[in-house]
C-alpha cells in the first residue's frame, strides 16, 4: 500500500464528490474513480469512506440515488446532483478557498519567521 | 423535507436498506476485481487484491448505516437490548436492585399521587375556572367575613349582572341510621341549582326541585357515588328511604363517579336540599333559614363567560349598595367580592391552596430521601458489580470504545432498572394508596374520591422519577467505571480471555449487540451479530480508514 496517502479534511470528500458529479450522473467506483482523475491522483478515496459520504450526502439532500445498468452491464447505483447540491457547491468552494487561503497565509508567515 | 422518507425508509424498510446496500458495495467489488483482471492480474489474485483494498465489507457497512438517519435511535435501541440481556444474566443483582427501586419510587409515586388528587388533578367541574365563591366582607373590620342568609342569597342570585348561576350550600354532620347503627356523615345542604351552576350531571335520578329549597316540602337526598357504592350500590336505589336525624329521605339522585362538590379528594357523602336545613343543622339557635340575619349559607357562582373577577367586583359593589339601601339593618357595610375558591375548604372568608403547598412539599421530600438512599446503596451495588465487569470495559476501552459511549452503555442499562422498577412501584403505590384510602375512609364521615388508577400526571412524575433515579445512581458509577485508566487491569490481569483461543467466543458474548469496538476486521467480518467496527472507525476518524493496520496497532493478529 502507498505510503503517501494524503489524508483529507472531512468536509473536502464532501466538495470532491459533489465536483467529481457535476457533469455527469455516476456510480461509486465511478466517483472514486473520477476524484483520482481531477486531482491528478492524489486522493485515492477508499470505500470506506465513499460510500458513507456518499449516502449522507443523500441523506442531507445533495445527492439523488437511482439503480441503472452499468457499462459493464450490471446493476449499480447511480448518484446524481440535486438542485440543492449544486448551490452547495458554491458553498463548499468558497469555504474551501477561505481555508486554503488561511492556510497558505500560516505557512507564510512561518517560514518568514 | 426529502430526507423523511429517507428516515421512514431506513427504520421501517430495514431489510430492503439493507439488500440496496449490500448490491452497491457488491457492485464496487466485483468492477474493482474486472479492473484487475483488464489489467492482466488472473482472477484469484485479482479476487484477493481486491478484497484486501475494499477492506471488511462489514466495516464498510457499518459505517454506512452510522450515517443513516434513525442510526442514533437504533443505537439506544441495541443498548436497551444489551442492558435487558445483562440484567437477564445476573437475576439477583436485577431483582434486587429491582426491589430497591421499586421501594424508592413506590413511596414517591404514592405521596405524589395523593399530591396529585390534593393539588393538581382539576375538579370534576365543567369549566372550573369559571366557579368562584362569593364573599361579604364587613368594610368597618376588614378581617371579619360573614356567610349569606337566604333572602340576601335570592336577591343576589335573581338580581346580579355577572354570574349565569349562583348556589348556596352549608355543610353539615348529619346522623344515618341504618337498623340500630347511626353512623356521622357530612351533608352538603344546597340550593336546587346546585349541580347545574356546576355543570355537573347526575349519573342517576334527578336534581333537587326550586320547591325543595322550602320547608314543608318533601325530604329528598342525592347519594354521592362512594356512599352509595359503600351502602350496597343498589341498581335500583331511586326512591328509597334513608333515615337521617331521625327524619325519612327518598333518595331521588346519584351524583356522578369523582365527583366531589367543590373540593379536591374530599367529598360530602350526601347532598340534602335547603328545605331540609333546619331539620338537620343542630342550630340551638333555631332561626328558620328564612330569616334575613340567619347568615348560614355559602355562595359559589359561575361568572358568565367573559367576564374577569376584577369586573365581577365592580358589578357586586353596586349589588351591595342597593341591598344595603334596601335592608340596611341586615345588610349595612358589607362588601361582596368574589375569589377563586379553594380546594380544601367551604368557608366564609377567601383562602387559597397555599397552606397545602408546605405539607405536600414536607411529604414529597421525606419520600424524596428514600429514594435518595436507595438510589445511594443502588449505586453501590453498580460500584461493586462494576468491579467484576472491569475486565470487560477494560477490553472495550482498549480497542477503542469511547468513554462515552461505554458510560451511556452503562447508564442505559440502569435506566431499564429504573423502568422496571418504576413500574413495579407505580402498581405497589397504587395498591397501597388504594388500601390506605380504604382503611381511612371506614373512620372518616366523609367520603374520599380518589381513583387508585395513575393519570397523566402520576404517570409522568413516576417516569421523572425514574429519570431522576438513573441520574442519582447509575450517572456517577458509569462515569467512574469508564474512565480510561481502567485498561491498566487488563495488563494487570493478564487472561484466557484476552490472548487465550477463545477469544472470539468471549468477544461475541461481551460485544454482540453493544457494537463495541473491535478494530479486528476479520473477526468481525466473519459473524454479522458483531457491529464493532462503528467504535473503531471514530477512534481513526481520518476518512483513509485501514483495517488491517489498526488491527496491527491495537496487537492483535488478524487472520
Amino acid at each position: 500500500m502507498p505510503q503517501a496517502r494524503t489524508e483529507l479534511l472531512r468536509g473536502t470528500l464532501d466538495l470532491l464528490i459533489l465536483r467529481a458529479l457535476t457533469l455527469n450522473r455516476d456510480h461509486g467506483v465511478g466517483i472514486a474513480r473520477r476524484i483520482q482523475q481531477i486531482t491528478k491522483g492524489t486522493f485515492e478515496v477508499k470505500p470506506g469512506s465513499l460510500f458513507p459520504a456518499l449516502h449522507r450526502l443523500e441523506q442531507k439532500g445533495w445527492l439523488a440515488s437511482e439503480w441503472g445498468e452499468s457499462e459493464n452491464l450490471r446493476r449499480a447505483k447511480y448518484y446524481k446532483l440535486t438542485k440543492a447540491g449544486r448551490k452547495q457547491i458554491e458553498a463548499e468552494m468558497a469555504n474551501w478557498k477561505r481555508v486554503s487561503a488561511a492556510i497558505n497565509w500560516a505557512i507564510e508567515a512561518t517560514s518568514e519567521g | 423535507m426529502p430526507n423523511l422518507k429517507l428516515l421512514l425508509r431506513s427504520l421501517f424498510r430495514k431489510s430492503r436498506v439493507e439488500q440496496d446496500l449490500d448490491a452497491e458495495l457488491h457492485f464496487y467489488l466485483e468492477t474493482q476485481i474486472q479492473q484487475k483482471m483488464d489489467a492482466g492480474i488472473d482472477e484469484p489474485e485479482a479476487r484477493r487484491a481486491a478484497r484486501i483494498e475494499l477492506g471488511s465489507l462489514e466495516s464498510v457497512k457499518d459505517a454506512v448505516r452510522d450515517v443513516r438517519m434513525g442510526a442514533g435511535m437504533e443505537r439506544i435501541w441495541q443498548d436497551i437490548r444489551y442492558a435487558v440481556r445483562g440484567l437477564l444474566n445476573k437475576p439477583g443483582y436485577t431483582v434486587v436492585a429491582v426491589l430497591v427501586l421499586a421501594l424508592g419510587i413506590g413511596a414517591n409515586s404514592a405521596v405524589f399521587s395523593l399530591v396529585n388528587a390534593f393539588l393538581l388533578k382539576p375538579l370534576e367541574v365543567a369549566n372550573s375556572s369559571q366557579v368562584v365563591g362569593l364573599y361579604s366582607r364587613d368594610t368597618k373590620h376588614p378581617g371579619r367575613y360573614r356567610a349569606f342568609s337566604y333572602p340576601n342569597y335570592v336577591e343576589i342570585r335573581d338580581h346580579n349582572p355577572v354570574f349565569s348561576s349562583l348556589m348556596a350550600q352549608q355543610l353539615s354532620l348529619v346522623g344515618v341510621q341504618k337498623g340500630n347503627r347511626t353512623r356521622r356523615i357530612f351533608a352538603d345542604i344546597v340550593s336546587s341549582n346546585y349541580f347545574s351552576t356546576l355543570g355537573v350531571p347526575l349519573l342517576e335520578g334527578r336534581s333537587f326541585r326550586a320547591e325543595e329549597e322550602k320547608p314543608g316540602a318533601e325530604l329528598t337526598v342525592i347519594e354521592s357515588y362512594p356512599f352509595w357504592k359503600r351502602t350496597g350500590g343498589d341498581p335500583r336505589i331511586l326512591g328509597r328511604k334513608l333515615r337521617i336525624n331521625g327524619h325519612l329521605f327518598t333518595v331521588i339522585g346519584i351524583a356522578p363517579k369523582g365527583f366531589t362538590g367543590t373540593t379536591a379528594l374530599m367529598s360530602p357523602e350526601t347532598f340534602l336540599p335547603l328545605g331540609a336545613f333546619n331539620l338537620v343543622t343542630n342550630d340551638f339557635e333555631s332561626k328558620p333559614l328564612s330569616a334575613r340575619d340567619n347568615n348560614a349559607l355559602i355562595l359559589i357562582g359561575r361568572l358568565k363567560p367573559g367576564i374577569t373577577q376584577e369586573e365581577a367586583n365592580a358589578s357586586l359593589s353596586v349589588v351591595a349598595s342597593r341591598m344595603a339601601k334596601e335592608f340596611p339593618a341586615a345588610n349595612k357595610d358589607q362588601q361582596l367580592f368574589v375569589h377563586s375558591l379553594s380546594r380544601f375548604n367551604i368557608s366564609t372568608d377567601p383562602t387559597n391552596n397555599s397552606g397545602m403547598y408546605m405539607p405536600a412539599i414536607l411529604l414529597m421530600s421525606l419520600a424524596g430521601v428514600v429514594l435518595l438512599i436507595a438510589c445511594l446503596n443502588l449505586a453501590n451495588m453498580m460500584m461493586a458489580s462494576g468491579a467484576a465487569r472491569r475486565k470487560e470495559i477494560a477490553i472495550r476501552l482498549a480497542i477503542g470504545g469511547s468513554r462515552r459511549r461505554i458510560a451511556q452503555q452503562l447508564v442505559t442499562e440502569g435506566f431499564v432498572l429504573a423502568m422496571v422498577g418504576g413500574a413495579a412501584g407505580l402498581f405497589a403505590a397504587s395498591w397501597s394508596a388504594k388500601l390506605l384510602m380504604a382503611a381511612m375512609a371506614r373512620v372518616l364521615p366523609f367520603g374520599f374520591v380518589y381513583s387508585s388508577t395513575p393519570d397523566v400526571r402520576v404517570l409522568a412524575g413516576t417516569l421523572a422519577f425514574c429519570v431522576a433515579s438513573t441520574v442519582v445512581f447509575a450517572l456517577f458509577p458509569a462515569w467512574k467505571l469508564s474512565k480510561p485508566n481502567t485498561w491498566l487491569d487488563l495488563k494487570a490481569t493478564p487472561g484466557r480471555d484476552v490472548n487465550g483461543c477463545n477469544r472470539r467466543v468471549f468477544l461475541a458474548r461481551q460485544c454482540a449487540g453493544n457494537r463495541t469496538t473491535l478494530a479486528i476486521a476479520h473477526d468481525a467480518g466473519r459473524s454479522r451479530s458483531i457491529r464493532p467496527q462503528r467504535l473503531a472507525r471514530r477512534q481513526y476518524p481520518a476518512w483513509v480508514f485501514d483495517a488491517k493496520r489498526s488491527a496491527r496497532r491495537s496487537g492483535c493478529k488478524s487472520g
